[in-house]
């Protein structure tokens, strides 16, 4: 971004939306120029106002209709009861399967045993 | 006589307050989530209007946020505010909702903003010439393509790091300082040159012929 062999009214022009958040990007030079350009002060004090100017802003909320959060608390609302039927149909499917397991598991042993019965 | 209070201390109450309700939230309670909901919707939503240029993202992206901030409540490790984290989730959204927009339909910006201004009452003289200066900006800030006015208003109204913005945008840190450079060069122009050849051109309209 920067130009090196631009003026240095330009150059420092081209640096000025930078310089508000680095402003190790200008020099001794550059503030010893700009001490003494009109020019580069009116452009210096363009982007500080508007800096101000937008953090200011943080300040204003845009208007809306109060619906707004009533339908993000609805919108919560309904996502936790979704949450809960999944949870709870989890729940049961897991019992379930746990039943069913346990059944399997207890006919294998009867077999098992009967087997061995058996072959005794 | 009662002491008055300063601002400091409102802010820092304002602030306990806040991360006592995160805490109750993260711990599973609903009623204490509303409650941020309710305090914080207000500034989400400008964030989200100012981010998408339109009322009807800015809603779904509002909604959007709040529920991902709910599911996500356990992973905010609270070492940023709550309100910093909500508008990382509100970029994160709008930045989604945008690109969803690109691809299905093509949108003129909402340019007309009714605002609520928050801050403390100053001196009328300096308030309507700063209210001129922040019509401008407003004015200015819509007419900016969409992925430059994400990058200027994250950075310079909501006090964003270059790297959270990169992240939430998902783009690099260096590509998300040439998009501010870029923006905040165009609101430069829009706001004051603009305004200085109007002016200049004002002034030979009313010079008297000779």
């Amino acid at each position: 971004m920067t130009m090196s062999t631009a003026l240095p009214c330009d150059r420092l022009a081209e640096l000025m939306p930078d310089l508000l958040d680095e402003p190790a990007l200008f020099t001794e030079t550059d503030a010893d120029h700009v001490a003494h350009c009109l020019r580069c002060q009116a452009e210096m004090a363009r982007f500080r106002r508007l800096r101000r100017t937008l953090a200011g802003l943080r300040l204003q909320h845009i208007s809306t209709d109060p619906g707004v959060v009533e339908g993000v608390l609805e919108g919560l609302d309904s996502a936790a009861e979704r949450r809960e039927r999944h949870r709870t149909t989890g729940r049961r499917a897991a019992s379930i399967v746990g039943l069913a397991a346990a059944t399997a598991a207890g006919v294998g042993g009867v077999l098992v045993l009967a087997t061995r019965r058996r072959s005794a | 006589m009662v002491a008055p209070v300063a601002a400091a201390d409102v802010a820092r109450l304002g602030q306990f307050e806040m991360g006592t309700l995160v805490a109750e939230a993260r711990g599973g309670d609903r009623n204490a989530f509303d409650a941020l909901v309710r305090r914080t919707w207000a500034d989400t939503y400008s964030l989200a209007f100012r981010l998408t240029g339109n009322a009807e993202d800015a809603r779904d992206v509002c909604q959007e946020a709040y529920l991902r901030a709910y599911r996500g409540l356990r992973r905010f490790r609270g070492d940023a505010r709550f309100t910093t984290w909500l508008y990382r989730i509100t970029a994160n959204c709008a930045s989604t909702q945008l690109g969803r927009r690109r691809r299905h339909r093509h949108e003129e910006l909402d340019d007309e903003l009714e605002l609520n201004d928050l801050s403390p009452g100053s001196d009328p003289v300096g308030r309507s010439e700063s209210a001129s200066l922040r019509d401008a900006v407003q004015r200015a800030l819509v007419a900016l393509p969409p992925k430059l006015r994400a990058v200027v208003v994250l950075r310079d109204i909501y006090d964003l790091s270059h790297e959270v913005i990169a992240a939430e945008l998902g783009i690099s840190v260096s590509a998300a300082k040439v998009r501010l450079h870029r923006a905040r060069h165009r609101l430069r122009d829009d706001v004051f040159l603009r305004s200085e050849a109007e002016g200049s051109a004002h002034d030979d309209v009313d010079r008297p012929a000779m």
